[in-house]
């Protein structure tokens, strides 16, 4: 008797070739599921955490649409993937939520927000890549991070990017984390192994819904900036630190040269080190306030608001920390 | 006074790049801790965040392993949640003792920042008297 399920879909968990994927997927690798499941994947022999397969019922009519659809949804989940590797992709693939609500995919994930929320993060986005520009051109041109006209315009796109952050925006994110429901009737049908999750083909992403496949391009892109984005920084700033010191031990007498070199690493050290306590305090705070105004202390809602208060945090530690040095230089005469 | 300020002064970048190197050598056991815990429990939302960013993370991930092992109330963390019996499970003491010298190089650090605040608040208020 032929059943009537619908084609689904799998994220895979861990890297490996078409033949470990369905080892891992199927209970027993040789049975006609699991060939058709070879069958359908034959484009895809080597699979990295995050990309999906698609699993579909030997007994069941199969609608050419749905198949159709979710071949499509595979292709641009694939196509996402190209140049990333797969310490990345796992990464990515075990934190995609979280990433997706750190990033200007924001506005596909959170589908209810619709244009206003499109506008937002696209908004935050050309800011941070205004900042970015501002940086390297900076770098580019003068060799240091000190010039008054460098930290004006830094100045003005942070109060931008604070304006923008401070919207009340953030308290619609927590209506809208995404679920996937694990398609248990696929699990039974086809004896699937009880490590897999399946998901029902009509959640991958399709015609403007979000779903997996939208906004895991962005999320990928984001796995990377998350991991590195402080440490560009810490190197940024220790770069301009050792311009300065070089700077000065050239051009400078020797006295000139250690003078620097106590005051701008001391500098140095005690910024990092306020950005890093002032990042995690802010984190919590950020939490805090997230909690006082009525959004939860769990989901994608409360996760932007720990990120952001760890990002103000950080900066204010930072930028405080600066202005303490100058202070005790200023009284020490150096 | 100048030369306590000096040593001062540095005291922070020390425990900067002891911390770094610290962490560097401990990373496996690190991150090996955050994945145990992690197969039983949920970390909450902070920590779920700081325990994915590495260096820059641990300072708040040593704070809650350190106040897991101690036993005492973590923020975010209702005080009846099983996780708090996650330091008394196997090897898991250990493992958190590894990372006390961490968790007291950035208290240490830390806290001549505070320090330092404060001596500016001095100068400044001082200033502001004379």
């Amino acid at each position: 008797m032929s059943r009537t399920l619908a084609p689904a879909y799998c994220v895979v968990q861990q890297p490996g070739n078409l033949g470990f994927q369905a080892r891992m997927l199927f209970n027993d690798s040789n049975s006609e599921a699991a060939r058709l499941f070879m069958q359908t994947n034959a484009d895809t022999p080597w699979l990295n955490p995050g990309q999906i397969v698609i699993v579909a019922d030997p007994g069941s009519t199969q609608t050419m649409q749905m198949l159709g659809a979710l071949r499509q949804a595979k292709q641009k989940t694939n196509t996402a993937f190209v140049g990333v590797t797969s310490d990345e992709a796992s990464f990515m693939q075990q934190h995609y939520g979280l990433i997706a609500a750190l990033t200007t995919a924001g506005d596909k994930v959170f589908g209810a927000i619709g244009d206003v929320g499109e506008r937002y993060f696209s908004e935050i986005e050309n800011t941070l890549k205004k900042i970015e520009v501002s940086y390297q051109n900076q770098f580019r041109s003068q060799g240091t991070l000190i010039s008054q006209q460098f930290f004006a315009e830094r100045n003005q796109l942070f109060n931008q990017l604070k304006e923008l952050v401070n919207k009340p925006l953030l308290k619609s994110l927590i209506r809208n984390a995404v679920k996937f429901r694990p398609y248990e009737d696929m699990r039974r049908a086809l004896n699937l192994s009880s490590r897999s999750i399946v998901h029902e083909w009509s959640t991958v992403g399709l015609a403007g819904i979000p779903g997996y496949s939208s906004y895991v391009g962005n999320a990928a892109k984001a796995a990377k900036f998350l991991k590195s984005g402080g440490y560009i920084g810490m190197g940024f700033a220790f770069a301009g630190t050792t311009n300065d010191v070089v700077n000065a031990c050239v051009k400078g007498r020797e006295s000139e040269c250690k003078r620097t070199a106590f005051k701008e690493y001391g500098k140095f050290g005690a910024s990092t080190l306020a950005g890093l306590g002032g990042g995690a305090a802010g984190s919590l705070a950020g939490l805090g306030v997230c909690a006082a105004i009525g959004i939860a202390t769990a989901g994608t809602g409360a996760v932007v608001c720990a990120a952001v208060g760890s990002i103000a945090g950080g900066y204010v530690g930072g930028k405080a920390s600066d202005s303490v040095m100058d202070t005790i230089y200023e009284y020490m005469g150096i | 006074m100048k030369s306590a300020l000096m040593i001062l002064i540095m005291l922070p970048l020390f425990c900067f790049v002891a911390s770094v190197i610290f962490y560097l050598n401990n990373r496996a056991r690190y991150q090996e801790l955050i994945s145990d815990f992690q197969q039983k429990y949920t970390l909450p939302t902070p920590y779920l965040l700081h325990c994915n960013m590495g260096y820059i993370g641990s300072p708040l991930m040593t704070y809650f392993f350190m106040r897991l092992k101690q036993n005492k109330k973590i923020l975010f963390l209702n005080r009846k949640d099983n996780a708090y019996n996650f330091a008394h499970e196997g090897q898991n003491r250990r493992k958190i003792d590894s990372l006390k010298p961490l968790y007291y190089i950035f208290i240490f650090g830390f806290s001549c920042c505070l320090l330092l605040s404060l001596i500016a608040l001095a100068i400044k208020l001082n200033a502001i008297l004379d």
